[in-house]
């Protein structure tokens, strides 16, 4: 708690040492006080949008967990198949969002459905491999009980591999939790007639910069609050092998 | 009939040959341990009796049974080198592990053996909240709750200090009386062996083969611990150790 406030005061320190020394213009780094005035002239309208992303964000994230851990459950088991959708989804992550996002509006509309789309596939990857890496870890580390005990596949998943999951999968969710927001930032940006990144370039056109950085600042605190949603879970449900 | 048969058995990785011609006949209810080097097989020997390994030559029979038949009925009990606790089960959820897969969950036969070994305070709590010898008492219980026929220990006390060690023998020693069940135990500690074991197999040579059957005087008692005749029966075995050692 000291550390980041005293990080918050640090921004502000800065930010006004900027403004007071450089005087720049308000069109290209407005003052704290205009963004504040920015904000509290446009707070509805801010953060029904901020709103409006985070569900994008969420409903992604829940739909990349489920997709993410299903996949690595049943593919496990079975080294080739594995081996398939590891090198498949190293492939997928090579290619930025941002190249596949206007397909993805294309197919999932101008809507929500794109940017849960987006958000699910750039949060996806690293849930996938690091689940995956994590169940063959655990699978390796306790073959001989897993031996021992003649255990089916449903059986591993029960006893070994879903409880024992847990650490991997909050350390991919808290990697993941950055990636989400810029999923979802950028395909706001190419079309959309809500969310944070459609309220950035409304106001980018209009020329209200200031507006523009309370959409930045908005979009970090998101990141910055999921991150922290995920570590305190880590540390609640993690347990020490 | 002896219990456990084991016939001309011999083991090769790739090109090496580590065990050769293997042969004993163990009687129902026994101690028995397995002595030798680091590296003479003697895990390896005990994975083919659980059947956790493949046998290339010869045969080993389990009341009959082969040792893949055993293990399907959950009568095969094994306790590792390392203790393998699973670190999000709680003490008593890890040692009722073996009954949930088995399809009942039993509690009850869990508390007692906890209270056998006076463990019975530590029934809630998590694996890295015990001690290593308390995690391997736990591996152990995890390992007889099913009542097997026979239970293995790979030097389940090899990484144990000299004082808990000897506690644990005897905890050892009540859960042996308890279930009757055959128990194989590998280990490095020579004495170990001739404080808990009714029969000691010396192994060693290259490949492996069995070079003594050394029987201790009983009954096991823990005065007898450090008596003449235990130091006389350690001394003997050292010395085939060492004839073994240099043979190679």
């Amino acid at each position: 708690m000291k550390k980041t406030i005293i990080t918050i005061l640090f921004i502000i320190i800065l930010w006004m040492t900027i403004s007071f020394v450089f005087h720049p213009a308000e069109y290209l780094f407005p003052s704290l006080g205009s963004v504040a005035k920015s904000f509290i002239e446009n707070y509805q309208e801010f953060l029904e949008n901020t709103m409006y992303t985070i569900i994008e964000v969420i409903v992604g994230f829940v739909i990349a967990v489920a997709l993410g851990l299903f996949l690595a459950i049943i593919t496990v088991h079975y080294t080739h198949l594995e081996q398939i959708l590891t090198f498949s989804a190293i492939i997928l992550k090579t290619i930025p969002i941002i190249a596949i996002a206007p397909l993805l509006v294309l197919w999932f509309g101008h809507g929500m459905g794109s940017k849960i789309a987006a958000v699910a596939i750039t949060s996806f990857i690293p849930i996938l491999i690091n689940v995956l890496s994590g169940a063959k870890e655990i699978l390796y580390k306790y073959k001989n009980i897993i031996g021992l005990y003649n255990m089916n596949n449903r059986q591993k998943a029960k006893y070994f591999i879903l409880p024992g999951i847990r650490p991997y999968l909050m350390s991919s969710l808290k990697i993941s939790s950055s990636l989400a927001i810029v999923g979802a930032l950028v395909s706001e940006l190419i079309s959309a007639n809500k969310g944070i990144g459609y309220l950035i370039m409304s106001n980018y056109y209009s020329m209200n910069i200031a507006g523009v950085f309370v959409c930045i600042i908005l979009s970090s605190l998101i990141g910055i609050g999921i991150y922290c949603i995920f570590d305190n879970l880590e540390k609640k449900l993690s347990y020490v092998i | 009939m002896s219990y456990i048969e084991i016939k001309n058995v011999s083991k090769s990785y790739k090109d090496k040959k580590v065990l050769e011609n293997i042969s004993l006949k163990i009687d129902k209810g026994k101690f028995i341990s397995f002595i030798g080097s680091y590296g003479s097989g003697k895990t390896t020997l005990l994975k083919m009796i659980s059947g956790l390994e493949k046998i290339d030559e010869g045969q080993i029979l389990i009341n009959g049974f082969s040792p893949e038949k055993l293990k399907e009925k959950l009568k095969m009990g094994f306790v590792f080198q390392d203790p393998m606790l699973l670190p999000w089960r709680n003490v008593i959820d890890n040692i009722t592990l073996p009954s949930e897969i088995d399809g009942e969950k039993i509690t009850e036969e869990a508390k007692k053996l906890l209270k056998l070994v006076d463990l019975e305070s530590k029934e809630k709590c998590y694996p890295k909240e015990l001690s290593g010898g308390m995690q391997r008492i736990v591996s152990i219980l995890r390992a007889s709750i099913m009542k097997p026929s026979v239970l293995l220990l790979d030097e389940p006390l090899s990484s144990i200090d000299e004082i808990n060690r000897d506690d644990l023998h005897e905890k050892l020693i009540k859960i042996h009386e308890k279930n009757k069940q055959t128990t194989l135990l590998v280990t490095h500690s020579i004495h170990e062996a001739v404080y808990l074991s009714d029969e000691i197999y010396v192994l060693g040579g290259s490949p492996t083969r069995i070079l003594k059957k050394i029987m201790p005087k009983k009954p096991r008692r823990i005065e007898n611990k450090f008596s003449s005749n235990t130091m006389i029966e350690v001394a003997e075995i050292r010395e085939e150790l060492r004839k073994a050692v240099n043979n190679i």
